[in-house]
């Protein structure tokens, strides 16, 4: 018996893995399906028109945040642009935040002219703009050295960026677009702030309206699950396994290349970028004037963040150490797993909290609803994926060598989870775990449904005293989110960037 | 590591046994904490909260109440507006509850049964930029006249209080001069803001000559020392829209004695008093000392209205109305 | 000790292996010589575990281990012994943590009478707690094999190990290995495109068109070449 459990580790480990996956998020999209009633709602123009400007929307955020994170990814990644590491984490600090504080910032910088679909445009695509970069820049430095210095013998640092660099960090731009289109199409509070009709909110109207219709709701996200699972799909095909090919988080130690003349001027290009990255939140800063609002104000919710974004991340690694691993090696049913997890992402998070709250009400369940630990399942079902995607990233750069010695050693299969992979990637799974961290600390349209009470986090305590709330109070406590926020990146630096001994 | 963390959370989750009223409500937060605050260092009894959004504003906490129906998880409702708890109530979800504070309540703004009691109210009011017109609207159907096109605002009539407001034109004009109105207002170039707040923004700014928004919000904006005026429309007609905060008992409710003890505090005049000074909120009752700058609601014509009635509209008119708005 | 019978594998519609039959016996090495693509590194692929034949039956000391479809045995319960061309040490173990990874079954001190003598014979005691990437080429190769032979398998199969080294490294390698296997009387499947570590066995088996087109000495294999390709690659 023992012996069979031990052969069958794996796929014991998936299954668990995928359900939990499945509990948290599966089971809210069932329990809405039965509430569907037909997919009347898109008989009306209306709905295909939102749906339209919404993917309009996505894509022109998507292109903005690539046209400004991909050369600056190169450079920030790989040249020796002065100061560039410092430059990437201003410029990557607002991706962490949640849209809307963003768009409060550049409102007290320019004004009521960001209220159109440009400006929501300009807005998403800066805020978006560091997924570009940072995956850009990862990309690039996972580029195997060989070929880089083979290039160097000969080319000049623009050829071998343009030539070598960026086409073996392309899956790194795949996925970029991706993860940006799908952030930009499903974002609610920014869009709504600004004033521009989307999508998102006319689901949100079925919701938060007064003839409460989640079938109505489900029925609008139908397309939109079926766009998600053709673009995990094209994604598949077009990519394959490269896909996950993306995050260098070994070899940081090659010489950069050097820039020459341009060295100057491209350093102010960075810093530039990034100083209007971070712009905003200074903006807010200014406008709070200091901590003391947020210290009166904020009660509980800061903690209440941090535990949930902390618990939730911690369960969103364990699984996707699983389960991506399953899918960097392909392991059968894993791709099934992935797909959940993918849909789960895309879909509005007023749908998913709907569907929460109709799964977990109940009598047995009441130690999860009526504490922190919905929240936390909230988030485990929506940021999943992070967890997932990042580790299989990691896992595809570990030669599948190292795990088969290890096999043909005797080592089953947590041992070489444990002892082979988990070492080796270390840092990757560090950066995944962080990167799920700050999902839940920017989190708000999740929880924002079904938080228990007395139990917001900071996202939710802001949004809700933004009503009729002192400006000063309100700009104090975005403050306080943003170095909280700052604080995780600060601890999930040392975890991450601390030199690894391979 | 993993171990800490299930201590961590396994600590957060255990409460000790100290007694707990859970109160979902959709008034400002900024107004309702402190008053849930006081209560607390009263009575010894904690206020966990579920406050609405300002997007949202009184349907989001409302719709989770119905999502929770089959196990309510609030024990007392305490709304922005009276209509709202209709819907509650014809889902069976409330408990009438006649409270010893709604003695000197006006009859008229409350159940008999107990089943939902108003206090502390707003009125739908016109904040005007005395900078950007000189000549002052008087009534509502200001917002859709010509010489004002494209320079009057509304908030989200699927959200918040302007949904009451505008079931409340269905009842009294009837469906097809209502319809007509809200047409006229789209002809118009209306701004329709995502909500009442962000009216006051908008006509605060300048950007609009005048907006439809509620007491609180305009009462913000004379805070803010914005140059702005608040009229209460149609004193010469229908009357100007008041819409009491009302509370209700939530039926099968985890903390029901708690949840009574909570009712009671919020109808007493202190919170009127205090809503008064804080929120701009009239009181009802008589006697409660106010600022300079709110009016009594008996010195306001106001609009004769059945909530009742109103609910009913609000849910018939959701399909036209989200046609309307575009969603 | 190691036998395939009427083995097929492949990827996609094509097949690499075809009526495949491989046998090496207890204690012999046997030398798979064929040109890159030809299927070598998947017929120990399908030996190690790591690939399911689609035809076929693989027996490793008579108990089945593989067969149609199917991966009766998992890798880690084979008990083989594996070099890979690219070594695959664990870069984040020291030398003597890579030797003693596959004997977490021992106690402290068997595992440290396992791993001594081979740390003695080749050479590598003085580097026992470096890491991988501080050591030379010919000493992470050495490193490899000791941490293949640690185990005391059933058999050793090596995947190309010699590929990427100089003349002078290859050889004295070579040698090594010859020693080695023949000191433990080691069951040896030896995979390479190199005519030059043909010789380390005892049989050469030559891969044509999917499957073992002769099998024999070195000297029988030249005297009698049972195509034109044989003859071709000892001429």
């Amino acid at each position: 018996m023992g012996g069979t459990l031990r052969r069958h580790q794996g796929a014991i480990a998936l299954w668990i893995a995928g359900a939990f996956v499945a509990v948290a998020a599966l089971a809210p999209l069932l329990a809405l399906v039965s509430t569907t009633e037909g997919l009347a709602i898109w008989a009306s123009a209306r709905s295909w028109e939102l749906l339209a400007r919404s993917l309009g929307i996505a894509v022109a955020v998507t292109i903005v945040a690539l046209a400004i994170g991909v050369p600056i990814g190169v450079l920030l990644g790989r040249t020796d642009v002065v100061g560039r590491r410092a430059a990437w984490l201003l410029h990557a600090f607002g991706m962490f935040l949640p849209p809307l504080l963003l768009a409060l910032g550049w409102f007290h910088l320019v004004g009521s002219m960001l209220f159109n679909a440009v400006g929501l445009v300009a807005t998403l695509g800066l805020a978006f703009a560091p997924v570009a970069t940072s995956l850009t820049a990862l990309g690039v430095m996972g580029v195997d050295a060989a070929l880089e210095e083979a290039a160097r013998v000969t080319a000049r640092p623009w050829r071998i960026a343009t030539r070598i660099l960026l086409p073996a960090a392309w899956p790194a731009v795949a996925l970029a677009s991706i993860v940006v289109s799908v952030l930009a199409f499903s974002e609610l509070g920014a869009p709504m702030f600004l004033r521009v009709d989307v999508f998102p909110a006319a689901v949100f109207a079925r919701l938060g309206g007064v003839d409460y219709a989640p079938g109505e709701a489900f029925a609008l996200i139908l397309p939109v699950l079926l766009l998600a699972l053709a673009v995990t799909a094209l994604e598949r095909r077009l990519i394959g396994r490269r896909s996950y090919a993306v995050l260098g988080l070994r070899g940081g130690s090659r010489p950069p290349l050097q820039l020459g003349r341009w060295r100057w001027p491209l350093t102010l290009a960075c810093w530039g970028i990034a100083m209007l990255s971070i712009a905003p939140v200074a903006a807010i800063a200014l406008r709070a004037g200091g901590l003391s609002d947020a210290l009166r104000w904020a009660e509980t919710a800061p903690y209440n963040s941090i535990v949930t974004a902390g618990v939730a991340a911690t369960l969103i690694v364990a699984v996707g150490l699983v389960v991506g691993h399953a899918v960097a090696r392909r392991t059968r049913g894993a791709a099934w797993v992935d797909a959940l997890a993918v849909l789960v992402f895309v879909t509005p998070a007023s749908v998913l909290g709907v569907g929460l709250i109709a799964v977990w009400n109940r009598g047995a369940t009441e130690l999860v609803y009526r504490t922190l630990a919905i929240v936390v399942v909230g988030f485990f079902a929506r940021y999943a994926i992070v967890g997932v995607r990042v580790v299989a990233a990691v896992v595809a750069q570990i030669p599948i060598h190292f795990e088969e010695a290890a096999a043909a050693s005797g080592a089953g299969y947590l041992r070489r989870l444990g002892r082979i992979v988990l070492p080796l990637g270390a840092r990757g799974v560090a950066f995944a775990w962080l990167l799920a961290l700050v999902f839940g600390l920017r989190d708000l349209e999740t929880a924002v449904l079904f938080y228990p009470p007395g139990g917001e986090p900071l996202t939710v305590r802001i949004f809700t005293l933004e009503a009729n709330g002192p400006e000063r109070v309100v700009a104090s406590l975005c403050l306080l989110q943003a170095l909280i926020t700052a604080g995780a990146l600060a601890l999930g630096s040392l975890l991450v960037f601390r030199r690894a001994r391979a | 590591m993993r171990t800490t963390y299930l201590l961590l959370f396994a600590l957060a989750a255990c409460k000790p046994d100290a007694r707990e009223v859970v109160l979902y409500t959709s008034v400002d937060q900024v107004f309702a904490e402190p008053v849930a605050r006081t209560f607390e260092s009263e009575s010894s009894i904690k206020v966990s909260a579920v406050f609405d959004t300002e997007e949202t504003k009184s349907t989001g906490v409302l719709n989770r109440l119905i999502a929770e129906g089959e196990r309510p998880q609030a024990d007392v409702f305490w709304s922005g507006d009276p209509v709202r708890p209709f819907l509650l109530i014809k889902r069976g979800l409330v408990e009438p509850y006649v409270s010893s504070q709604a003695a000197d309540l006006p009859a008229g703004l409350r159940a008999a049964d107990g089943s939902w009691t108003g206090f502390a109210a707003r009125a739908r009011v016109l904040l005007v930029n005395k900078g950007r017109t000189s000549e002052m609207p008087r009534s509502i159907r200001d917002l859709a006249k010509a010489k004002w096109k494209a320079q009057t605002a509304i908030a989200n009539p699927l959200f918040g209080t302007t949904t009451m407001h505008v079931a409340a034109l269905f009842a009294a004009w009837g469906e097809a001069e209502a319809k007509k109105f809200l047409e006229d207002l789209k002809t118009n170039d209306v701004r329709i803001a995502s909500s009442n707040g962000e009216v006051k923004r908008l006509v605060v700014a300048g950007e609009v000559a005048f907006g439809l928004t509620d007491t609180d919000d305009a009462n913000e904006a004379l805070k803010e020392g914005a140059k702005v005026e608040v009229i209460y429309p149609d004193q010469d007609g229908m009357g100007t829209l008041v819409m009491p905060t009302t509370v209700v008992l939530i039926r099968g409710a985890p903390h029901g004695d708690d949840g009574k003890k909570l009712v009671d505090y919020l109808l007493t005049a202190d919170v009127e008093r205090r809503m008064a000074e804080a929120a701009a909120h009239m009181p009802l009752r008589a006697g409660v000392p106010t600022p300079a700058n709110v009016r009594r609601v008996a010195d306001i014509k106001a609009m004769t209205v059945d909530y009742a009635r109103v609910a009913e509209e609000m849910e018939k008119i959701q399909p036209w109305l989200k046609k309307w708005a575009g969603l | 000790m190691i036998d395939l019978d009427d083995v097929e594998f492949g990827h996609g519609d094509g097949a690499v292996l075809r009526g495949f039959e491989l046998h090496v016996g207890t204690g012999r090495s046997v030398v798979l010589l064929g040109p890159s693509g030809s299927g070598k590194t998947s017929v120990l692929r399908l030996i190690l575990g790591f690939a399911t034949p689609r035809r076929g039956t693989i027996r490793i000391a008579g108990e089945l281990v593989s067969s149609a479809r199917t991966i009766l045995v998992p890798p880690e319960e084979r008990g083989l012994g594996v070099v890979f061309q690219d070594l695959a040490l664990w870069p984040h173990l020291t030398v003597r943590d890579n030797l003693t990874f596959g004997l977490a079954d021992l106690a402290e001190r068997e595992q440290n009478e396992r791993i001594a003598p081979l740390l003695e014979r080749l050479g590598l005691r003085a580097m026992e707690r470096r890491y991988p990437a501080e050591l030379s080429g010919g000493e992470r190769q050495r490193v490899a094999i000791a941490r293949a032979l640690a185990l005391e398998p059933r058999a050793i199969l090596l995947d190309e190990p010699l590929a990427n080294l100089d003349a002078p490294l290859k050889r004295e390698l070579l040698q090594l290995f010859r020693e080695l296997f023949r000191e433990r009387q080691a069951t040896v499947l030896y995979v390479t495109h190199s005519l030059d570590e043909a010789a380390l066995g005892d049989d050469i088996a030559v891969l044509e068109n999917g499957k073992v087109a002769q099998q024999g000495s070195l000297d029988e294999l030249r005297a009698a070449p049972s195509s034109d390709f044989i003859r071709q690659l000892f001429s």
